[in-house]
């Protein structure tokens, strides 16, 4: 049965929405971690080439007949503009005054030394520009004179690299993603299987599956499990307790009910009056029906326990079933049938709860003994095969039975043709229940030449 | 219907909108009778003429004006007039295409088979090497018996004959000639021979002049026996008519030109530009070069050769154009050559 419960985002799609957002954040944290460390990386790069660059200039800077002179070096050039065609861009003045170089060069307001330049990021001509400059004395014409030299490179470099590696970036992070998400799905999948599996056992359950839940689950699904155990376990309680109810008051019935029955056979026996005698013989007979009806309630509620605690026993079916059939024998006699068992196979050693089985094959021929026409024969047919057993038995009845197939399994309903015929309508639904715990099958068939005929089909 | 119209000035023209003295100027009209696409360049119009009638043929809309001047010329041209017509600018002098593009006179050029082209061939996508031409001496074969093979022995053979070789010597007026400032500059960097090199052919009254053309005419005449730091590319080409032409390609070491190409950053057809330098690094547009003794810039041997020195296309070719260092080395070259 489906019930229609009221549902939020399930839990498959919660861990998905939860494991993609906290790969998304993961993954731009990696990209911005990732990019800022190599923008560090190539800045200080390139800090240490124009600082290389600033001081290779500087160290050619000389006096020439109190003239200062500049060799500018070409392999310094060659070896900066190189790495990543940066343009590049210098500015060479003494005493602040311009010298060489790039005149409309920004002029930096600090400068650093030989040792340390101070680097900063300038505008020039459109273009961003990492500029290093430095300050060194130099004495010609009798004073100490200022040199500012100014080193800038275009950041081709940084960006050339930045690209490459956001690219690579994009890139990893796509495959990062595209794995998390099958990851997620995978983990999703994995996290749910045991509630799953779970969750089809209990749509698999028989009605009267009571065994409790024993799989090997993890352990945060302990509460669920030990709640529905606990559940099974009231279940069991309240079974248990109807049985005995339905038990102890067939008991309570019957015993006065033998009583009544005793002492209205004795009055039977002592009454000359032919009316009190007719009265008489009614209370005997109700008593009769009361007493079936009685025991078939007390096996009805034996059955029910026993398919909730089945007695495995080793025996010949065939034996045993001929054995039932000599029980039943003299009632049927008296009635005139005759029972004839058709073996089909040869006998088998079983193993079967032998009270479900005697239960059910005596509720059928009880039946077909109330049930079947006066002097007609009972036939059943056994066959036997190496996994199940097909017991069939006909009779043949003299009305219809005027009801659906399935409805005859129905606790308490009758046919039309059980009007005086005592009875409770519970054996064919015994029967049914017995195979159904057995994981058998109980089917009714109305053959031709109206034989009723009912089958059990169980293995072994 | 296509037709073409040739103007050649043999004398100096003053353009009208600049100080740019062009040498010649060539233009080519196609069914598009407006101008729309204006070459200036270093280059000879005889080197280029096959390949610009080879590209206005496939390219009918595409009108071209093909103007030669001086590599200095060219530079001051692109630097200076904001309102220059130009849309390519092909030049000999590296130095001076490199300190344009840094300067930021270039727009970048993206062109399509920019993946087979050599790193080095390519500068910032805004300067691109056209082709590669070594610098060469000349000689006068019927003046010159002993051929040098390399500037020591070439030292060696002006110094033991200097009377004869007196005035016979011809080369590079780097004053004016920005290719020829260039080759100097580069035998300074290569070795320490250069300067007294120099030296010797300002002792023996070497001449100086602007042009290629004027060394190779000056031998052909037999008016000048050796002729030093010449553009491979001409004197392969006037050697092919010219028998008297011997070119050496020194052992020692020999100098490698790249003629580059850039559009200035005033172009206003900067897609034609790139159409016709396309088609010039094209297979097509490269065997033209070759066939005018040039070399593909997709040619491994000879840049594999020993003796081979590639100029490099980068920033290192900024430093020959400041101001001090350059007036510093005109100044030795100057007392050298002219004492």
């Amino acid at each position: 049965m489906i019930f229609n419960i009221a549902t939020k985002i399930s839990i498959k799609n919660r861990l998905l929405i939860q494991f993609g957002l906290a790969t998304i954040v993961i993954s731009v944290i990696l990209y911005l971690l990732i990019k800022s460390i190599i923008n560090h990386v190539i800045i200080s790069t390139q800090d240490k080439l124009l600082s290389a660059a600033v001081n290779s200039i500087s160290e050619k800077i000389y006096v020439d007949k109190n003239e200062l002179s500049l060799d500018l070096p070409y392999d310094t050039f060659s070896l900066i503009g190189s790495i990543s065609d940066d343009k590049i861009f210098y500015r060479i003045d003494l005493n602040n005054k311009f010298l060489t170089g790039y005149e409309d060069f920004p002029i930096v307001s600090k400068f650093g030394n030989l040792r340390e330049p101070i680097f900063k990021n300038i505008s020039y001509n459109q273009q961003n520009i990492r500029v290093a400059s430095i300050q060194k004395s130099i004495f010609f014409n009798g004073q100490n004179n200022d040199v500012y030299v100014s080193v800038g490179q275009t950041f081709n470099l940084q960006e050339n690299i930045l690209f490459k590696v956001t690219n690579n970036l994009y890139f990893l992070v796509f495959i990062y993603l595209f794995f998390s998400f099958f990851i997620a799905l995978l983990t999703a999948k994995l996290t749910l299987s045991p509630i799953k599996s779970l969750a089809n056992k209990l749509t698999n359950k028989e009605p009267n599956d009571l065994n409790y839940i024993k799989d090997d689950l993890p352990i945060e699904l302990t509460p669920l499990i030990n709640s529905l155990n606990g559940h099974i376990r009231k279940l069991k309680i309240i079974l248990k307790q109807t049985e005995i109810f339905i038990s102890e008051a067939a008991h309570h019935i019957k015993t006065p009910l033998a009583v009544v029955k005793s002492e209205s056979e004795i009055a039977l026996i002592k009454s000359k009056n032919p009316e009190n005698r007719d009265h008489l013989k009614n209370i005997i007979s109700s008593i009769n029906d009361v007493n079936r009806s009685t025991s078939q309630l007390l096996d009805h509620a034996m059955i029910l326990y026993k398919l909730e605690r089945p007695e495995i026993s080793k025996f010949y079916l065939i034996n045993k079933l001929n054995k039932i059939i000599e029980a039943l024998r003299p009632i049927a006699e008296i009635r005139n049938f005759n029972i004839k068992h058709k073996i089909l196979s040869k006998d088998k050693l079983i193993n079967l709860d032998l009270i479900l089985y005697e239960t059910a094959i005596r509720n059928l021929i009880d039946n077909a003994i109330k049930y079947a026409e006066p002097e007609s024969d009972i036939i059943i047919k056994t066959t036997i095969t190496e996994t199940y057993c097909k017991i069939s038995i006909e009779n043949k009845i003299n009305k219809i039975i005027g009801a659906p197939k399935k409805e005859l399994f129905k606790r308490f309903r009758r046919g039309i043709n059980s009007e005086n015929i005592i009875g409770t309508g519970l054996g064919l639904s015994i029967v049914n229940e017995i195979m159904q715990g057995l994981k058998g099958n109980l089917k009714i068939k109305y053959n031709k030449g109206g034989i009723f005929c009912a089958i059990l089909l169980f293995s072994f | 219907m296509r037709y073409i119209i040739i103007f050649i000035l043999n004398s100096l023209f003053i353009s009208k909108s600049f100080s740019l003295q062009i040498e010649s100027t060539n233009i080519y009209v196609n069914s598009n009778e407006e101008i729309n696409l204006r070459i200036l360049s270093s280059t000879d119009i005889e080197v280029f003429s096959p390949i610009l009638k080879k590209f206005s043929e496939s390219n009918k809309n595409i009108s071209i004006e093909y103007i030669v001047a001086s590599t200095a010329d060219i530079y001051d041209e692109i630097k200076n007039n904001r309102d220059s017509r130009f849309d390519l600018v092909m030049s000999s002098a590296m130095d001076l295409q490199i300190k344009l593009a840094n300067d930021g006179y270039a727009k970048n050029i993206d062109v399509s088979n920019k993946q087979t082209m050599p790193n080095w061939s390519l500068w910032q996508d805004k300067v691109i090497g056209l082709s590669l031409e070594p610098i060469v001496m000349v000689f006068s074969k019927k003046d010159v018996k002993k051929i040098p093979n390399t500037r020591s022995d070439l030292i060696s053979i002006l110094r033991a004959n200097s009377n004869y070789f007196n005035n016979r010597i011809i080369t590079y007026d780097i004053n004016k000639s920005g290719a020829g400032f260039l080759f100097a500059s580069q035998d300074a960097r290569q070795s320490n021979s250069f300067w007294r090199l120099s030296e010797l052919m300002g002792s023996l009254n070497a001449k100086v002049v602007c042009c290629s053309r004027d060394m190779l005419n000056s031998i052909i005449s037999r008016d000048k026996f050796i002729a030093y730091n010449i553009i491979g590319s001409y004197a392969e080409e006037r050697a092919k008519s010219e028998k008297n032409l011997l070119i050496v390609y020194p052992s020692d070491y020999t100098l490698i030109l790249l003629r580059s190409a850039l559009i200035p950053i005033t172009s206003k057809n900067d897609s034609n530009a790139l159409s016709f330098l396309n088609f010039l690094l094209s297979s097509t547009g490269q065997n033209f070069l070759e066939k005018k003794g040039m070399y593909s810039v997709y040619n491994k041997k000879i840049i594999q050769q020993g003796n081979i020195r590639p100029i490099r296309l980068d920033t290192g070719l900024l430093v020959f154009l400041d101001k001090l260092k350059r007036k510093r080395f005109l100044k030795e070259w100057n007392e050298t050559i002219f004492q």
